[in-house]
């Protein structure tokens, strides 16, 4: 099957405050002041607009390209880490579609490893700093060592190992250990209260807190999801499983 | 006694445009102030594209009878330019050239980086 040689991957990675007033630019030179990153208002928020514009034309193919323009035209003495802050905070007030750069979907298995070492070094060096790197890598395929997703995101975890050496990985493997569906046994453990639960209803329980708290504690997380017959894997799915635990609120971009 | 140089222009002068200017094309100008100085820029295209297409078409065929002048001739050609409006040109768009010779912190970042980009690629007209 064509379709089961598809493989897709998907990385939740980035997070970035959203505007959350009127006056866009002054927010924008807000949250850059921020970084340090100080400047006429009216330049920098013209500058962010057109690292979209660029974006948008394809002048610039991607992240790196288009944090070397930013670099270009920033004052000298701006640090790596304050251009790429620049870069995603643009991103996130002015590019229409947000995160459009590392979003688009590339057709050629290179461009996917391209795609997903921008995202996993650009989260890297934006929040390397101000916290404890932890990534959270899954795997949903169920072809073992033939799957094309695994590899891919093998190779993207170990690009962010290098970059990152003093960071954690935590790894689960949706394919060898699915995680089970709610059934009769288990659906109603979110209606009961807490005394009147079964043990497997607390055991269900149990696994929505685990897999939250797995998210929760990840900087990055990475997810290698395939494509079969264009739809992704029941094991995927099952990764929506948390959101139905009461009182779990996850903002993933 | 230190008397005043000669007024005579020659390639090597700043006045009336940077001698830095008699390098590139006007595409790999174009492209290297897209890139390195991208405010100005885009101010000039979006001027450009405020007037009409044969004036903006006009700008162009100035640009590149422009270019492929010799120095000497580049120089001269140069005291006419935005100052002569008899000149329909100047008179339809007085700033046309203020992206090639205006500004020198704007040619000194074009002129660095012009070579690196193709002579005839006339997207960068477009923004």
């Amino acid at each position: 099957m064509k379709g089961m040689r598809l493989a897709a991957i998907v990385a939740v990675a980035i997070a970035v405050a959203a505007p959350a007033h009127a006056d866009n630019d002054t927010d924008f030179a807000n949250q850059l002041h921020t970084y340090g990153i100080y400047g006429q208002r009216d330049y920098n928020a013209w500058l962010g607009k057109i690292v979209c514009d660029r974006l948008h034309k394809g002048l610039d193919a991607n992240a790196f390209e288009s944090t070397h323009f930013v670099a270009a035209n920033l004052p000298r003495g701006t640090t790596q880490v304050q251009t790429w802050q620049f870069f995603a905070t643009a991103n996130s007030y002015y590019c229409p579609t947000r995160h459009r750069s590392w979003k688009t979907v590339r057709r050629s298995r290179g461009d996917y490893i391209a795609f997903l070492s921008e995202v996993v070094v650009m989260k890297q060096t934006i929040y390397g700093g101000l916290e404890m790197s932890h990534l959270l890598h899954i795997d949903s395929s169920v072809q073992g060592d033939r799957s094309v997703s695994r590899r891919l995101t093998a190779r993207a975890a170990d690009r962010w190992r290098a970059a990152h050496p003093g960071g954690t990985v935590t790894y689960r493997d949706l394919g060898t250990n699915p995680i089970p569906h709610l059934d009769a046994a288990t659906g109603l453990a979110r209606m009961v209260a807490a005394k009147q639960r079964t043990p497997a209803q607390d055991a269900s329980l149990a696994l929505s807190a685990e897999l939250i708290d797995e998210i929760k504690q990840a900087a990055t997380v990475l997810l290698g999801l395939p494509l079969y017959n264009f739809g992704p894997p029941r094991h995927g799915q099952g990764l929506g499983r948390p959101h139905r635990c009461p009182g779990a609120v996850i903002s993933m971009m | 006694m230190v008397f005043a140089g000669s007024a005579a222009a020659d390639a090597t002068d700043d006045y009336p445009i940077p001698h830095r200017m008699m390098t590139c094309t006007a595409e790999q100008i174009l492209a290297a102030a897209r890139d390195f100085t991208p405010i100005y820029y885009q101010r000039y295209i979006i001027d450009k594209h405020n007037k009409p297409p044969e004036v903006q078409q006009a700008a162009i065929d100035s640009a590149h009878y422009f270019y492929s002048l010799s120095p000497q001739d580049r120089r001269a050609y140069s005291e006419q330019m935005a100052t002569n409006f008899a000149d329909p040109m100047t008179k339809g768009w007085p700033n046309w050239a203020k992206i090639f010779f205006n500004n020198k912190g704007v040619a000194a970042k074009e002129t660095d980086n012009c070579a690196n980009y193709p002579p005839d690629d006339t997207s960068v007209w477009d923004g």
